[in-house]
Parts: structure tokens; sequence; C-alpha cells
């Protein structure tokens, strides 16, 4: 389906329909913000519309690659205008969770979300496969190129330089 | 300070907490303007009888040397390379029911026999150049002919034709038209040619069946059949 797509725009709808449900879901889980994850998404389909043709099945396959490119359209959305406590931002959150999870872990989830996109590229696709996508733990392992065990070392890791950043983003105080 | 298990359980809340469908009128605008979009690079030619690899100049050779032939009455027979654009539809959108009537898909559909057009990549923006080729079509290398009817509630029966080619891999069979578009069936035996859609949802559907090779690539394919379901 995935070769039909490079060169056939109803096989790509087809993916395109199947796959708009989930990255939205990805990007609002990771923004917060129903604005956020349409622009991710547009930006995200609008990417790989272009660049499907340079696609080689590998890593995971089709999904993980939409889901790393989706990644980086968050991170740059981060980049451009993500502050952490943006009213937007507030209200996605407060769409997306009850107050009480929040609390009840002591973890500002936003300022937990602005955190993840500090971190190392490698490290941003392992806690966000492993966390905010339904990928199996075999096509997470090979979008990262690495085995099973190697990604939990990995994901093992990236949870600690999150708590780093997020330890750091919290003694800078909110903007 | 924060210990690794609340941003590990925090972590955990928002992967698992619910999260809305987007918006039907943001999916469809976005698809929209993906059929809108250019995308030069791309050229479609799996369903076309051009050999790998050639690229523009030859195939405007190609297409010329066929021409002649047909002109002065060598070319009978002779297929005349063709490729195709995948050009903008601006009436057309990703969530518009694929191969609607109104909306024909713009690569290689099959055709019948006859003087078929032959499009080339186009230099610039607009619309696509289209010239004259001679001789029968080249087609995909085998098209077939799909048939589909409501045999129940929430059931279409679907047969289509098998394909004789030597690469053959499987058939898929392919829904879309209400919610996401899906794999209805997969068959790997080349004389297996039906399938039932058990769980169609109630709308207008398109159905196209697809063989592929072992890569995945298609090697046949049918029009978009409409139906609405039931």
């Amino acid at each position: 389906m995935v070769e039909q797509a490079k060169t056939d725009p109803d096989a790509f709808a087809v993916l395109y329909r199947s796959y708009v449900g989930k990255i939205y879901g990805f990007a609002y889980k990771r923004s917060g913000s129903k604005d956020v994850a349409e622009d991710v998404t547009s930006a995200t389909f609008e990417r790989a519309w272009r660049a499907l043709a340079a696609f080689e099945w590998k890593g995971g396959g089709f999904e993980p690659w939409l889901y790393r490119i989706a990644s980086r359209e968050i991170l740059e959305w981060y980049r451009r205008e993500g502050r952490p406590h943006t009213a937007r931002a507030q209200m996605g959150l407060r769409e997306l969770l009850p107050s009480d999870v929040d609390s009840e872990q002591g973890v500002d989830l936003e300022r937990l979300r602005a955190a993840i996109a500090t971190l190392r590229p490698r490290y941003q696709e392992a806690i966000n496969n492993r966390f905010f996508t339904d990928l199996s733990a075999g096509d997470q392992a090979a979008a990262l190129s690495c085995s099973k065990a190697g990604l939990a070392v990995t994901v093992h890791r990236a949870i600690a330089s999150l708590r780093r950043a997020y330890e750091g983003a919290s003694r800078e105080g909110p903007p | 300070m924060t210990d690794r298990r609340s941003i590990t359980s925090a972590l955990k809340g928002l992967g698992n907490a619910p999260t809305p469908q987007p918006d039907q009128a943001f999916v469809d605008a976005l698809g929209q303007r993906l059929r809108g979009t250019d995308r030069f690079e791309v050229v479609a030619e799996p369903t076309t009888n051009a050999p790998h690899g050639v690229r523009r100049p030859a195939l405007i050779l190609l297409t010329i040397a066929a021409l002649v032939l047909a002109v002065v009455g060598i070319g009978a027979g002779h297929h005349a390379a063709r490729r195709v654009t995948t050009p903008a539809s601006p009436g057309g959108g990703l969530g518009d029911v694929p191969g609607a009537a109104e909306d024909p898909p713009s690569v290689a559909p099959p055709r019948p026999s006859g003087p078929t057009p032959t499009t080339q990549q186009r230099d610039e923006p607009g619309t696509p150049t289209t010239i004259a080729a001679s001789g029968p079509a080249d087609q995909t290398p085998n098209e077939l002919t799909l048939t589909c009817h409501v045999a129940g509630p929430a059931r279409v029966d679907c047969a289509w034709t098998a394909t004789t080619g030597a690469t053959f891999a499987r058939y898929v069979l392919l829904r879309s038209g209400v919610g996401k578009g899906r794999v209805v069936a997969t068959s790997t035996q080349r004389t297996v040619t039906t399938a039932s859609d058990r769980s169609a949802p109630v709308g207008s559907l398109s159905y196209l069946v697809d063989a592929l090779d072992d890569h995945g690539a298609v090697i046949a394919h049918s029009q978009p059949v409409a139906i609405t379901c039931c």
C-alpha cells in the first residue's frame, strides 16, 4: 500500500485515512492542545506526502516513520512557540486530563511535555514511542535500530534524562 | 524533588489519557489540501510498462517514436511508453471517496482498449500536457475487473477477475469511504478471487482490489467500485 501510495494519490488517501487519527492523537497527547495537534497533524502529512517517494521500508515501517515526522514537528513547535503554561496549552491540558491526575503525581504535566522537547532526539523518540504511541516493542526497537533489550536501556536513560530536564525546568520556575 | 517513578507514572497518565478524534471538517480539509499539493519530484511509474529507470527524455523519445511508427503504419500493436504525473486535482480531496465517479484516480487507471492519451510530466504548474499516443494503451500489465454488491446487513460481497501476472504474490481488497480506509481481505491464491466484507459500515463505500508482487508493488489493480451500504 505504501509503495502504491508513492505514486497514487488515492492510495495515499487510504493511508491518510488510516493514520490521521493516530497522528492527531499522538500530537494531542504530546502537546495537550487541539490547536497544536491539528497544526502538527497537517505538517506531518504534508511532509510525508512530499517525502514519501524517498521512503524506504526500514526502522519499523511506515507508522514509526510518520511518528518520527510528527515528533520533529512537535519539537519545532516547542522551539517556535511552545512555552510552558501558555493559556492555550493549559486549556488543552484540562481537556485532556482531569486535574487529579496532575496533582496525584505531583508532576506539572505541561512542564513535563516541554521537558521532553529538550531531550536528545533519540531519547525523545524513545519516550514518544513508548508512552504516546501504540507501537509494539518490536517496532519501537526497529525504529531506533536496536534490540528490545537495547530499547529498554534507551528508555531507561531517556527517563533519567527527562527527570533531570524536568528538575532543571522546575528550578527555573514558571516563565 | 521528583523521583523517577513519578515521572514514569505521569508519562503513562499522559499516554493513556483519552484522546479526542480530530474534527471531521479538519480531516476533510487537510485531505483536500494534500490532494491539491503538487509533488513535482514524484512521478508515477509502477503501473506502466515503462522500464525502471527510464526517465523523461527517453520516454518522450519513445512516445514520439511510437507516433511516427503509427503514422507510417508500422506501429500496429506497438505499445507506446506512457508515464503519468500526479497532477493536482482541485476538485478532489483525500476526504472524498477515492476513485469516486467525480474524482477518478489520476494514476494509470485501467482503460478500455483504443487510442489513449499520454500524459507527460509537466514543467510548470498548471494543466498537464496531453499528447495522443497510437495503438492500444499500455496498461497495468493485468487489469482486474471488480464487482461488488450488497449481500445483507453490513455485508458486501466482492469478486474480481484473476490476474495473469507472473510475479503475483497476493490480492488485497481495500475499502474506503466511511471511517478509516482498511484492508478488507487478502488472498495469496491466484484463483481465490472473491471476498466478503462482513463489517461494512453504512454509507457510500469504495472498493478496490490490487494484485501485489512479493515486494508489495502493484502489478494489477481494478477500478474503484462505489457502493452504498447497507
